[in-house]
C-alpha cells in the first residue's frame, strides 16, 4: 500500500502484475513484493526516479553493493529488483513474452484501494503472462489463479 | 491470510462429493482441493483493498514472530 501510494503521489504510470495483482484478484497466495510495470518514456522514467528515491530503492545485491537506480538503468534493464523503505519493490520494463506497458495497459482493470484507485492486470493476461514466463515457483499460483478465473468468469 | 469461517462449507460441500460430514478428497480441474476452494471463496468474499491489507497484516505478524524468536 505505502509503496503503491508513494507512486501515485508521483504521478507514475504503471500497473501491478505477479503476486500482489493476483491477491487483487482474489488468490489466497502469500506474497512478499510488489511488482509493477511501468511506462519507459522518459519523462515517466523521471517520476519513477523521483518516487524511487523518496522509497530509497537500491538493487537487491546478493553481494551487499549498495546500488541505487537511475534513468538509464531504468531505460535499459528488463528487470529492476529493488529494496526499499518499505519493502521489495520489482519494477519491471518488460514481462511475458516482452511484453511492454504499452502493449498491456489495455489488458488492465481499475481497482478501488480506497484512497486511490490503481491498474492491475486483469485476471487471464496474469495468468497468461505467468504460463509464459513458465517458472517453477509461479506453478502453485496458477493453480488458484485458474480456479478463479472459473469462478468469477474473466 | 483469509481466515476460514464455516459459513461456505454447505455451499463448497455440494460441489465435492463425499460422506456426509468428512473432507471431500477430490480436486477441481485445476488441481485444488477443497480446503483451497474454501480459501478462495472467503477471499473473494473481500475488497481488494481488504485483500491487500490482509497480506500486509500477515507479513506484519510473521515478523513480529521471527523477531520474537531473535530474542
Amino acid at each position: 500500500m505505502a509503496q503503491l501510494a508513494v507512486l501515485l503521489r508521483h504521478e507514475v504510470d504503471f500497473f501491478v502484475v505477479g503476486g500482489v495483482a493476483a491477491v487483487l484478484h482474489g488468490s489466497p497466495v502469500i506474497t512478499k513484493d510488489l511488482d509493477v510495470v511501468f511506462d519507459p518514456q522518459a519523462a515517466n522514467i523521471e517520476r519513477l526516479l523521483a518516487a524511487l528515491q523518496e522509497l530509497e530503492a537500491r538493487y537487491h545485491d546478493p553481494a551487499g553493493r549498495h546500488l541505487v537506480p537511475d534513468a538509464e538503468g531504468l531505460a535499459i534493464i528488463r528487470v529492476n529488483l529493488l529494496e526499499t523503505n518499505k519493502g521489495r519493490l520489482d519494477v519491471l520494463r518488460l514481462i511475458g513474452n516482452g511484453q511492454t506497458y504499452g502493449d498491456l495497459v489495455d489488458r488492465t482493470v481499475a481497482m478501488d484501494l480506497g484512497e486511490f484507485s490503481i491498474k492491475v492486470l486483469d485476471l487471464p493476461t496474469l495468468i497468461e503472462t505467468k504460463e509464459i514466463a513458465g517458472r517453477d515457483k509461479d506453478r502453485y499460483g496458477l493453480l488458484f489463479l485458474r480456479e478463479l478465473r472459473d469462478r468469477i468468469g474473466e | 491470510m483469509a481466515n476460514f469461517t464455516y459459513d461456505i462449507w454447505p455451499q463448497l460441500a455440494a460441489e465435492f462429493d463425499g460422506p456426509p460430514g468428512e473432507m471431500p478428497t477430490q480436486t477441481t480441474r485445476n488441481g485444488l482441493d477443497f480446503g483451497d476452494v474454501a480459501l478462495i471463496a472467503e477471499t473473494l468474499k473481500k475488497t481488494p483493498l481488504e485483500r491487500l491489507l490482509d497480506v500486509e497484516a500477515y507479513l506484519r505478524d510473521i515478523e513480529i514472530l521471527k523477531n520474537a524468536h531473535r530474542v
